[in-house]
């Protein structure tokens, strides 16, 4: 355990390795086809091992994936969102005890299944004028996988975690993010327990919507903090993508 | 529904963090060892990573901070301008900045 530069941190990271296809057209991993050919055969030969040795039914492999792929993801996190920017008072839920909500009500709100946190805190940070939030994870690669999915690669990649605390004005630039003049950053890094979700500003002409069309601007690297939700003219095209 | 009268710091507070080398995990990054920074809000206590690793035992649950630090305290004259950073520390990584009055 202690080898484990994790330190067996977070649950979270149990599949950031071996069931992670996630390929981002904006930032395309950065190793090589060679190096996952080799990884996903060391992943499927511990896999094969473990099963063997009997320290897991096979089912339990199939049920974690398909709780990260099918039953979690960003959909929980848009909605949240969505909700938020609809509903005052859940807004003031939200910033001020996260972790209650879901637990109280779940990912879906609706009292549905997975109260449990797969971390034992949840908070929303709000951006404002003025204020952008961005998070990261210097330690790991800590992040709220329940409402945003598996993490991208490059959230993971030691330059986003190295650098997102010493030059983020400069790293959000790269990632396209102009912000206005006299906007402060406020970077969280994920050192504890907590994971966070940023709260994006709700873009401009979009009053009257319903939650369910506002989910769709709440794009996951607005969450993140690396983006702005998707503009309202941009949801027709990002509706065809999807 | 959140019993924060352990902790001990209140939210404006300036505080120091402690420097250490543990050979073992911890959850206070090597770049905010000994700075200064201010308590941001109070968390729910947590049980300390440390512990948790290091002995292999569930480490005592101690009061938690999110802890504030100006960009320029953490890297000095390079630091980028118009950012601040955020990171949630445990209790025992922190002192009181008792010189927070005389340095600002």
């Amino acid at each position: 355990m202690t080898s484990d530069p994790h330190g067996g941190h977070d649950h979270d990271h149990a599949h950031d390795h071996a069931h992670d296809q996630d390929h981002d057209e904006d930032h395309p991993p950065h190793d090589t086809d060679a190096a996952r050919v080799a990884l996903t055969a060391r992943v499927a030969a511990i896999e094969t091992a473990l099963l063997r040795a009997g320290a897991f039914p096979p089912e339990q492999v199939d049920d974690v994936i398909d709780t990260f792929t099918e039953r979690l993801g960003p959909r929980h996190g848009s909605r949240l969102v969505a909700l938020a920017w609809t509903d005052p008072d859940f807004r003031a839920q939200l910033l001020d005890d996260a972790t209650s909500i879901i637990r109280e009500r779940g990912y879906d709100l609706e009292g549905g299944d997975h109260r449990e946190l797969p971390f034992l805190e949840l908070r929303v940070v709000e951006n404002a004028p003025g204020l952008h939030n961005v998070i990261v994870c210097t330690l790991c690669s800590c992040y709220p996988l329940a409402l945003l999915g598996p993490q991208p690669r490059w959230y993971k990649s030691a330059e986003y975690r190295a650098r997102m605390v010493v030059e983020p004005r400069k790293v959000l630039g790269e990632f396209g993010l102009k912000l206005p003049e006299g906007t402060t950053v406020r970077v969280w890094d994920s050192t504890a327990e907590t994971r966070y979700l940023v709260l994006p500003e709700r873009p401009a002409g979009t009053e009257g919507w319903d939650v369910e069309r506002l989910a769709r601007l709440v794009n996951r690297d607005s969450m993140i903090g690396v983006a702005l939700a998707t503009p309202a003219d941009a949801l027709s095209d990002a509706g065809a993508r999807a | 529904m959140r019993d924060m009268s352990a902790h001990c710091f209140a939210v404006g507070d300036a505080v120091r963090t402690i420097v250490s080398n543990p050979i073992g995990h911890t959850r206070l990054p090597r770049y905010a060892r000994g700075r200064r920074g201010r308590i941001e809000s109070l968390r729910r206590e947590q049980a300390l990573p440390d512990v948790t690793v290091q002995e292999g035992r569930r480490g005592e649950r101690i009061p938690v901070y999110g802890v504030a630090f100006a960009m320029e305290e953490l890297w000095g004259a390079d630091a980028e301008d118009g950012a601040e950073l955020v990171m949630e520390l445990w209790e025992s990584y922190l002192v009181a900045d008792v010189e927070d009055g005389a340095l600002r």
